[in-house]
């Protein structure tokens, strides 16, 4: 068997191996049976035309966005790996078998989902909606041109851009695909095959472009590694594991602290260290959104509970976003550089943990008193009860809860 | 300083991987510890860092904010600039005054690193992000180094530089044991070798004595090889 298809067996050998692992089939048929059967029977239905209710209801003309759907989505596969850099890469001939299979395997993807994506639109556009079936059936080609073409666009667009820039242009490309299709839907069956003959000339010079960037050989190996996981990676996330590989490091930091300004003009050990948990709480996206996820929960959980449960939930939410902090703020003593730094961490202040624990969590505390006492009595006495709570709750914690 | 005193050890109970293994380092020696792949080098590193299960025998180790490790494959927070890196050592350390910031201006001019003051480590090379490992250590000035594989990844400059760098703190009086495969390099600054095969210590010595041992009067790495195949 040739490398291509061998690799494209394998990958579907992987995903089988996964499944039969993570899901218990057992339980699983008692689902997929019924399901399959009921799914048939409308869908059998719906092609006769004789859908539902609730389905009437909708205009069967919104089934083109199907097509918007199918055009932004999947990715070009060259079925590539960082080993052919041993062999493969460096040989023309086994080098273009390769990339061969990976447009062929690429087009039966595309032929699929737009198959897929046809087997809903045109039961709907040519039974509910009368439009003739040869008007409908000329969008298949400029959809699956299109969604090609939105592919290989967005490569050449994650190898050349980075952050910011990468996400403006790849919006701006994926509106400008958007706006033909639209335009063909508008148009009627001459813009679909306008479309289908515009779009195929830059299909074909974007797939000897591509074919050409040999300088792009790691971003394709790193996209290739994480399609071979993409339909397993989400049982596998299930189960715990991480599968998102980490793009390119970034180089500075973002908004805070760019040239690693200090928050204090004269340094010691403490301020130090406190600087130090400040820093790295506010840069991580994880604990940050932690503690808005648990500030917002719990401030509508407040402002809901009926009357005495209120005054219950106060102290319990308080101390549990407090709590979470500082788990937060302590688990950087099990990073391996601190373990490398500092051997003993028992040696170290405990005051600097105190006081950030108390710093990040006052607004939370302030806001949860300030809801309950806004919700019980009103806005002034909110204000009160907020301030109230988290000078209590930061004087309580800064003083004794870690002594 | 340092000290082994018949020390066994393993990762698991059942399966020693170092077997009565004695050795010291004394303020102002620079060790050498060499030995093939899975000779049990990495074990004797895990072993001073506390980082073994199981232990048998006496080890000796100066406190442990006299102590400076150089890792092999460098570590460091992904969300702190090489600046911040360098401020959390001050933190955890109690590093202060005018003449830490000097030696740091200097030590970030030397190894080519003033100008990534403010960029994260974790976009830097491998070459680079070992000179950081190198820059914290010789920051904090301990009385012993323990460095394992020193040299991966350096540029030529700055290898010689951290040499340098070393054989000022050793005259100074720090102890330093270093693993490495470089042979040669070794050969150079290295007092004493301590060379290692399936867990034992089967030569110690400066150059001479693992000659004489060897029965060679060629290269550290010429009695290596014979050492290695006696031992067979």
């Amino acid at each position: 068997m040739k490398t291509g298809k061998r690799r494209i067996v394998q990958e579907w050998a992987y995903h089988l191996s996964v499944w039969r692992l993570v899901i218990d089939w057992t339980v699983a048929l008692y689902l997929v049976v019924p399901a399959a059967v009921i799914g048939g029977w409308h869908y059998w239905q719906f092609v006769e035309g004789q859908m539902s209710h609730w389905f009437s209801v909708l205009p069967p003309e919104r089934a083109v966005f199907l097509w918007i759907a199918v055009i932004h989505s999947g990715t070009f596969r060259w079925l590539v790996m960082d080993a052919d850099l041993l062999f493969h890469r460096r040989f023309d001939e086994p080098w273009e078998a390769l990339q061969k299979t990976g447009i062929r395997y690429s087009l039966f993807l595309s032929v699929t989902a737009v198959l897929s994506a046809a087997a809903v639109i045109v039961p709907a556009l040519t039974v509910y909606a009368g439009e003739p079936l040869y008007a409908v059936l000329l969008f298949l080609p400029a959809v699956l041109v299109l969604r090609m073409t939105g592919q290989l666009v967005q490569q050449k667009i994650d190898i050349r851009f980075e952050r910011w820039r990468r996400t403006a242009v790849a919006i701006f490309c994926r509106a400008g695909l958007t706006v033909p299709i639209l335009a063909a839907v508008f148009f009627g069956s001459y813009g679909a095959a306008l479309l289908f003959l515009t779009f195929l000339p830059v299909l074909w010079w974007l797939l000897k472009s591509r074919r050409k960037e040999a300088w792009a050989f790691p971003q394709d190996c790193q996209r290739e590694a994480e399609q071979r996981m993409k339909y397993s990676s989400f049982l596998l996330q299930l189960s715990g594991f991480h599968t998102k590989q980490k793009k390119e490091p970034r180089r500075k930091p973002l908004l805070l602290f760019t040239q690693s300004g200090s928050l204090f003009r004269d340094m010691n050990q403490e301020l130090r260290l406190f600087e130090w948990l400040l820093k790295r709480w506010l840069r991580s996206r994880a604990h940050v959104f932690l503690y808005l996820q648990l500030t917002v929960v719990f401030s509508i959980a407040l402002a809901a509970a009926p009357g005495w449960v209120k005054w219950v939930l106060l102290p319990v939410c308080s101390l549990i976003v407090v709590h979470t902090t500082y788990q937060v703020l302590g688990e950087a003593k099990n990073h391996p550089f601190f373990q490398l730094i500092c051997r003993d961490a028992s040696s170290l202040p405990v005051r600097p943990f105190r006081r950030a624990v108390g710093l990040i969590t006052t607004p939370a505390v302030f806001l949860f008193g300030f809801i309950t006492g806004a919700v019980v009595f009103q806005p002034l006495a909110g204000l009160l009860l907020g301030a109230a709570a988290a000078l209590l709750l930061y004087l309580f914690y800064t003083s004794s809860l870690l002594a | 300083m340092l000290k082994l005193e018949k020390v066994s050890g393993g990762y698991t109970k059942s399966e020693t991987i170092i077997h009565d293994v004695t050795f010291s380092v004394e303020p102002g020696e620079w060790v050498g510890l060499l030995g093939p792949n899975g000779a049990g080098k990495s074990t004797i590193m895990n072993v001073l860092l506390g980082q073994l299960a199981y232990i048998e025998g006496e080890v000796v180790l100066p406190a442990p904010e006299k102590l400076a490790f150089i890792p092999e494959h460098p570590l460091f927070f992904d969300d702190l600039t090489l600046h911040e890196h360098i401020e959390f050592l001050k933190a955890v350390t109690g590093l202060e005054g005018t003449a830490v910031d000097v030696e740091t201006d200097r030590l970030l001019s030397l190894f080519r690193l003033s100008e990534k003051r403010h960029h994260y480590p974790a976009s830097f090379s491998k070459g680079m992000q070992q000179k950081l490992m190198i820059l914290l250590a010789l920051l904090m000035r301990p009385d012993l180094y323990i460095i394992d594989e020193p040299f991966i990844g350096l540029d030529p400059k700055a290898m010689k530089d951290l040499l340098r760098e070393l054989e000022t703190r050793r005259q100074e009086g720090a102890g330093i044991l270093m693993s490495t495969h470089v042979l040669d390099t070794a050969e150079k600054i290295c007092g004493r070798f301590l060379l290692l095969n399936e867990g034992r210590l089967i030569a110690e010595g400066p150059l001479v004595d693992i000659q004489k041992k060897s029965g060679l009067d060629g290269s550290l790495l010429d009695c290596f090889e014979q050492l290695m195949e006696h031992g067979r």
